[in-house]
């Protein structure tokens, strides 16, 4: 046995829910200071701050101000205390559950469990080529390790055959205990953490204190917070486990775990978008504790985010999705997404990562789309989906980013339907450059896209389909954008640009008759693929005019190609059939 | 109600009402009564509670986290006792030495 002095049959009598119990109680204390806080703010400070002038007022006011944020910090810590002593309760019902079932058994085999933990074995007679042979009594003492930790047993073993089950489930006993003490010794350190500071002010420090509570509980509770979510149930499921959560659970969630729930399918866009922006500070000092210039990109991109969600005016919106993961996630909704009747979701392409660029140009995109298909139809939102890692540059460009990024993409929109409270809503899924490829490769998972309706592909390398009738939403329903001058409608086929090299953007011609197979499949703008090609700005030459790749990064912005933008914001906002046609190629 | 009690163009000016005080006073002793059940409340939640958890360290650091947070509550419970007090005697004086009242509430 440890050194500690929980034991074995300590561990069999304790009641967990004894303190998920005790856990109400906080909780009750928390909410109570919650509605305190309320009353002090508008019963209290706001009629003498707006009738009565004055030091007397004055005085009173700040005294007040200080009970309110006492009420604050009652509300967030009592919170914590119940959060980790649910936590607790869940985390050692485990090693209970195991002690428990090692004691049934050995009452069943008739041994004995010693005080100690050692497990007692009764004398038996063996069959043995020498006849039948008694073999004595023993006892074996547990061991806490894991079994491949052990030094190998001893060479001579007992012939009693009780031994070696004996012994089994001592260290059972022994590990069951042992992971308790663990679990014990983790919850004891985060709760001395949560004492209440002693008098009446609510400093820095103390705030200070509190930012690290939060950070040690949703630590130390992970597991039993992690544990509460139907991860492998379908976005539906999720939005109805969500439903049916008490309202102090959600709580708990929001407060403690905003990152497990700031990114599940299947949970309403309010409660991502307020999980999320209380994530963000937190992720924000994570990155910012990190040196790398990677993290420091990410941070500069959300520093912006950040200070787009706190300005005023504009359209309202709603952050789905943040992350560190991969080139980094973001995930933004220009208008309600859950109350709309119509919902664009636009995959961004190559080069797309979490930095400055995506906040200033890629996520203006899709707020050019949303205030466009407002015009049309005031019920509607759209969102940039940075849910995946999209390929860096062109030369490491392969199918691998849109097979990964596609059952993400497909989730998402899953999730979408199942908030989505317009009903019969109509779903538009966008994909920009390699994002085209992305839509294309989770159009053709089985079920397509959920919920999908229209497609819109915009200068796209190809789609990974041969037709638009693939993409299984109906070929009157996927839309093209290919500006004239936009390079990546013009790239080769694979293959071709194997054997041509670069040059094969001039000479392609020679190796594809028809001049319709692209780097990814069959140009979406073909005669041959048969989607409904709309009218875009052909933007400038990349060479002649210097234009570059600018033909292919104007197709969202109304005031480059307002000819195109009109045309996404007639798909999204559901009046396609107006749409201008340019003819396929 | 409200009246002004000037003090010029350059010294502070009153402005007071008395139903405000009044009326902030009974919400301070309705949140002394609050902080007063919540902190009865929480204890009772914990009774037994160390001795049936006996050995875990958790319950014993469990027990210094309630007492902590029963004192904070009592501090909360005494301050809404004061300032209530102390916004009812604002009711009655007013008018009389607002920087009296002001040292009192301060205090």
């Amino acid at each position: 046995m440890t050194g500690t002095a929980l034991t074995w049959q300590r561990l069999r009598d304790l009641t967990p829910a004894d303190f998920e119990a005790a856990g109400n109680r906080w909780h009750a204390v928390s909410n109570r200071a919650a509605a305190d806080a309320v009353r002090v703010g508008q019963a209290l400070t706001a009629p003498l701050r707006e009738t009565q002038r004055g030091e007397a007022a004055t005085a009173a006011v700040r005294r007040l101000e200080r009970l309110r944020r006492n009420y604050e910090y009652v509300r967030t810590e009592c919170g914590l205390v119940r959060t980790t002593l649910n936590g607790l309760a869940t985390d050692l019902a485990e090693p209970q559950r195991r002690l428990r079932q090692a004691l049934d058994e050995a009452a069943e085999l008739r041994f004995t469990v010693h005080p100690d933990g050692s497990v007692a074995y009764p004398a038996s007679t063996v069959d043995t080529l020498l006849g039948s042979q008694d073999t004595p009594a023993g006892r074996a003492d547990g061991r806490g390790a894991l079994p491949l930790d052990l030094a190998p047993g001893p060479a001579v073993r007992p012939l009693n055959p009780h031994a070696d089950k004996a012994q089994a489930l001592a260290d059972s006993i022994a590990r069951a205990v042992r992971a308790a003490v663990e679990i014990d010794a983790r919850y004891a350190r985060t709760l001395h953490g949560l004492r209440a500071a002693k008098g009446l002010d609510v400093t820095q420090a103390v705030l200070a204190d509190v930012r690290r509570d939060a950070a040690d509980v949703r630590a130390t509770a992970r597991d039993y917070l992690v544990g509460l979510i139907p991860y492998e149930g379908s976005p539906a499921e999720r939005k109805a486990w969500w439903d049916a959560l008490p309202d102090e659970q959600r709580q708990e969630f929001l407060r403690i775990a905003p990152d497990l729930i700031g990114d599940l399918d299947g949970i309403p866009a309010t409660i991502r978008d307020q999980a999320n922006r209380t994530y963000l500070p937190i992720l924000m000092a994570e990155l910012a504790s990190r040196g790398d210039p990677e993290s420091q990109t990410k941070l500069e991109a959300l520093r912006l985010i950040q200070d787009r969600l706190a300005q005023p005016g504009g359209l309202p919106m709603y952050l789905l999705d943040i992350g560190a993961e991969g080139n980094g996630r973001a995930v933004v909704a220009y208008g309600n997404p859950d109350t709309s009747r119509h919902v664009a979701t636009y995959v961004p392409g190559l080069g797309t990562k979490l930095d400055a660029e995506f906040v200033e140009d890629t996520m203006v995109r899709a707020e050019d789309t949303a205030l466009g298909a407002q015009d049309i139809d005031p019920s509607s939102a759209s969102i940039i989906w940075l849910g995946y890692d999209a390929p860096l540059s062109a030369d490491v460009a392969s199918t691998g980013d849109a097979d990964r990024g596609a059952p993400a993409y497909n989730s998402f929109m899953s999730g979408l339907t199942a908030t989505n409270e317009a009903g019969n809503p109509h779903f538009t899924a966008i994909g920009h450059s390699y994002g085209s490829l992305t839509v294309g490769t989770a159009a053709r998972q089985s079920g397509g896209i959920p919920g999908v309706d229209d497609i819109i592909l915009l200068g796209s390398p190809g789609v990974g389909v041969q037709k638009a009738e693939d993409l299984g939403v109906g070929r009157d329903h996927v839309f093209v954008g290919a500006a004239e001058n936009d390079p990546v409608t013009h790239l080769p086929a694979k293959d071709e640009a194997l054997l041509a090299g670069p040059g094969a953007v001039i000479y392609g011609d020679v190796y594809d008759k028809n001049n319709d197979d692209l780097y990814f499949g069959k140009d979406p703008s073909s005669e041959a693929f048969g989607a409904q090609r709309f009218k875009t700005d052909p933007g400038p030459m990349p060479v002649m005019e210097l234009g570059g790749f600018q033909a292919h990064s104007q197709y969202f912005t109304p005031g480059l190609d307002s000819e195109s933008a009109s045309n996404i914001a007639r798909v999204v906002g559901g009046t396609s059939h107006r749409v201008t046609e340019e003819e396929r190629r | 109600m409200a009246h002004e009690q000037s003090g010029g163009r350059h010294g502070p000016v009153l402005q007071h009402g008395r139903d405000p005080w009044a009326g902030a006073s009974a919400t301070a002793a309705e949140l002394r009564v609050s902080a007063a059940e919540g902190r009865t409340g929480l204890g009772a939640g914990h009774d037994g509670l160390t001795a049936r958890a006996a050995g875990l360290a958790a319950a014993a650091a469990l027990a210094g986290v309630l007492t902590s947070w029963e004192d904070r509550l009592a501090a909360i419970r005494d301050e809404c006792d004061h300032l209530s007090g102390t916004l009812r005697q604002a009711t009655a004086h007013l008018g009389e030495v607002d920087t009296a009242t002001a040292g009192a509430v301060a205090r």
